[in-house]
């Protein structure tokens, strides 16, 4: 499995971009539409109110004939850079009475508002202004840009908020945590991984790490039990016999029921005659596969009860619980015949030693061996291939 | 605000007691329905006449009778002034005529005058005073524009302040359009007859045409007929002056410097008839419509549109005093950056 490690940041990047950026841009338009629509309500407003005024201001010239009075009124409003043209007809006498017009203020939307210009409660004008959009275009601008800029400081601002809180509570620790999972992955547990707080991400962090100390310490302790199980392994891997360790265990049994009911038993040692020969001539393997072979034999010859296990090297003893030495030296006699008569791979005939000795009360179990062991000396002694029981 | 009303009403105040309402309009010149300034006012009275249904006498001084223009027209004054007319409404006056006549109007106190393009302070005479110079000036535009030969004439019909205001105009235009422009001009006459003489114009137009000029003004009353003529005659164009004269020769009228007189003969009369007396000066420039270029179907194929966003500009530069032109009736003098120009 690879670890598609973008896909969280990512996706929080870009999530968080399109909710910042959708929502900014709703508002945005939102706002443009609600002021863009107050200021052109303004500026209806404003234009009648200016024409009112205007013509309010004609009503008196006209009525008195004198162009020239308007003068100030119009001067004025000439200055008004919203007014493309005004024209005043002068209803009362038949004749235009002003008429401006000014071309390069004709561009963009233009808005005429005809008004009658009243004296006494009699029409006697008629003045129609031309209104062109700059100004409010210049305040639509203004108020545009003013928005955008609010709103562009005010996402500024949550990016340069959020990122780095992103970065330090999410991203650093999504990255830590990955290369902790990496590392978990690839076996590599040396590295410790030191996690603060409680953050989601850091109690993740956290029970990586404790699984890290635990699986350290399952290795140890099973290292530890390895080596103890070792220690205390019963069988011995190429004959598939007791070992020594088992055999000291059954000794001991052997040696309670001795001295607590009585029952007696004897123990043989036997070791093949000059193995060491077999294995400078044919090697180990060779040496090893009669060892199976004798420890076949061994355990095909022997009663149910009785313990066959592998002393060391090429030195086998066998437990004979509920017998004696004549019995035992009986049982002896026949795995010596045995073997003798037995084709060994290879090697052909292999003959043995036996030394044979019963239990008695003051013994320990390494006297009981011992004495076994002497037997078997004289065994070896008396010229190999004899069962020498010493009592 | 508040000052404009206290002036109004001081002005009010000294208001003189109302004489009968017995109007006359004395013109110079030979006639009446000249085709030009004269015929202009004699629309705006006959308005008056239909609508109110009040006749208004209208008078002639010829400059055929063998007196001196001055003497005659004071003459004519002083007789109805004598007979109780009032308002009594006259044309403009040059330096000399003025001094007279205001003996005249200083006689009769009561009695209301109305000059047409001219102004002196007394107080019971009213000046309808027309910006010339704004309309020369886009007239002159219009004209260099036009020009192939960068030559341009000019014929007044006598020399007075008002023709010199329109000259000034009609230069400081042509040299808006075009620095290099040279403008030629003469008068047909230091007589009234120089509103009246078709015939000199024809010949002042025809000597222009020969030296060069391409396009010729003539603000000279009835005179500006000859001039118009001459130039269709060697198929270059003419502007006409005072009331419409592009139908006059169709394609070769350029465009005519419209001064609605009419419409201040028509307001002065109502005013007398009403007895509403307000300032004595009134400026009829282009934002009052008191003068325009004349734009219709005769001419509208001498006038790309292009040219005619440019005179609507220039119009506005106008009315808005960025281009600032003062009226040489006021101040005798017509400058330009250059210093002098006449």
């Amino acid at each position: 499995m690879i670890l598609k490690s973008h896909s969280i940041k990512l996706s929080i990047v870009i999530g968080l971009l399109l909710v910042l950026v959708f929502s900014f841009s709703t508002a945005a338009w939102y706002s443009f539409s609600v002021s863009e629509k107050e200021l052109y309500q303004e500026f209806e407003i404003e234009r009648s109110e200016l024409t009112t005024k205007i013509a309010n201001a004609m009503a008196d010239p006209i009525y008195y004939l004198s162009p020239n009075n308007g003068g100030l009124v119009l001067s004025l409003v000439k200055q008004d850079p919203r007014i493309a043209s005004i024209d005043i007809y002068d209803i009362f006498n038949e004749m235009e009475f002003i008429n401006i017009y000014i071309p390069e203020r004709a561009v963009g939307s233009l808005f005429e508002i005809k008004e009658n210009i009243n004296k006494n409660g009699e029409i006697i004008g008629e003045i129609k202004v031309l209104f062109n959009d700059s100004r409010l275009r210049k305040q639509i601008l203004a108020k545009r840009d003013l928005i955008i800029k609010v709103f562009a400081f005010t996402f500024f601002v949550i990016i340069a908020i959020l990122l780095p809180l992103l970065h330090f509570i999410i991203f650093k620790p999504l990255n830590r945590l990955i290369t902790q999972a990496g590392s978990f992955q690839n076996n590599e547990l040396k590295e410790q991984y030191n996690w603060k707080g409680n953050s989601e991400i850091s109690i993740v962090g956290q029970s990586f790490e404790s699984a890290r100390m635990a699986i350290l310490k399952l290795i140890s302790e099973l290292k530890a039990s390895n080596k103890q199980l070792e220690k205390i392994a019963v069988i011995d891997n190429l004959t598939g016999l007791f070992n020594r360790h088992k055999l000291d265990e059954i000794l001991e049994n052997e040696k309670n029921r001795f001295l607590r009911y009585g029952n007696q038993f004897c123990i043989i040692l036997l070791d093949i005659d000059h193995f060491k020969q077999v294995n400078d001539t044919y090697g180990h393997q060779v040496g090893d596969e009669i060892l199976t072979a004798f420890a076949e034999i061994l355990v095909k010859n022997t009663r149910q009860s009785d313990v066959v296990a592998r002393w060391g090297g090429e030195e086998f003893l066998i437990v004979c619980p509920e017998s004696n030495l004549d019995e035992t030296i009986q049982l002896a006699e026949k795995l010596r015949k045995t073997i003798q008569q037995f084709k060994f791979p290879i090697a052909r005939i292999q003959t043995a030693s036996f030394g044979i000795t019963d239990f008695k009360k003051a013994d320990s179990v390494s006297d009981l061996v011992s004495r076994a062991d002497q037997a078997l000396y004289k065994a070896k002694e008396d010229g190999r291939n004899k069962v020498i029981k010493l009592t | 605000m508040k000052l404009i009303t206290l002036i109004l009403s001081l002005l009010y105040l000294c208001n003189i007691q109302a004489a009968d309402f017995k109007p006359v309009m004395i013109y110079d010149g030979e006639e009446i329905l000249d085709g030009a300034w004269n015929e202009a006012i004699h629309t705006g009275i006959k308005k008056f006449e239909s609508k109110f249904g009040i006749l208004v006498k209208e008078s002639i001084v010829s400059s055929k009778s063998g007196t001196s223009d001055i003497k005659a027209l004071v003459t004519v004054v002083n007789s109805h002034a004598k007979n109780g007319f009032n308002p009594i409404m006259i044309n403009s006056l040059d330096k000399e005529t003025k001094q007279s006549i205001r003996e005249v109007m200083d006689q009769y106190p009561k009695l209301r005058f109305i000059v047409f393009n001219g102004t002196f302070n007394i107080p019971n005479a009213h000046f309808f005073v027309f910006s010339y110079q704004e309309v020369a000036f886009l007239a002159g535009y219009l004209a260099a524009k036009k020009s192939n030969t960068n030559q341009l004439g000019f014929i007044g019909g006598m020399d007075v302040p008002l023709i010199r205001n329109a000259l000034c105009g009609y230069i400081k235009g042509a040299r808006h359009a075009n620095t290099n422009i040279d403008v030629n001009f003469e008068f047909v006459s230091n007589r009234f007859d120089g509103w009246s003489s078709p015939t000199k114009a024809y010949a002042l137009a025809m000597q222009q045409l020969s030296n060069g000029a391409d396009v010729i003004y003539a603000p000279a009353g009835g005179s500006a007929v000859g001039a118009l003529k001459a130039a269709d005659e060697r198929g270059a164009l003419a502007i006409g002056s005072d009331i419409n004269q592009n139908h006059l020769y169709s394609g070769s009228v350029l465009t005519t410097t419209l001064i609605n007189v009419d419409n201040a003969a028509y307001r002065s009369l109502l005013a007398s008839h009403r007895n509403i007396w307000r300032e004595q000066l009134k400026i009829m420039g282009l934002q009052e419509r008191g003068v325009a270029l004349a734009f219709d179907e005769h001419n509208a194929p001498l006038i790309p549109a292009h040219l005619k966003a440019e005179i609507d500009q220039l119009t506005a530069d106008i009315i808005l005093k960025r281009i600032n032109l003062p009226n040489y009736v006021f101040t005798n003098e017509c400058n330009d950056s250059n210093g002098a120009v006449f």
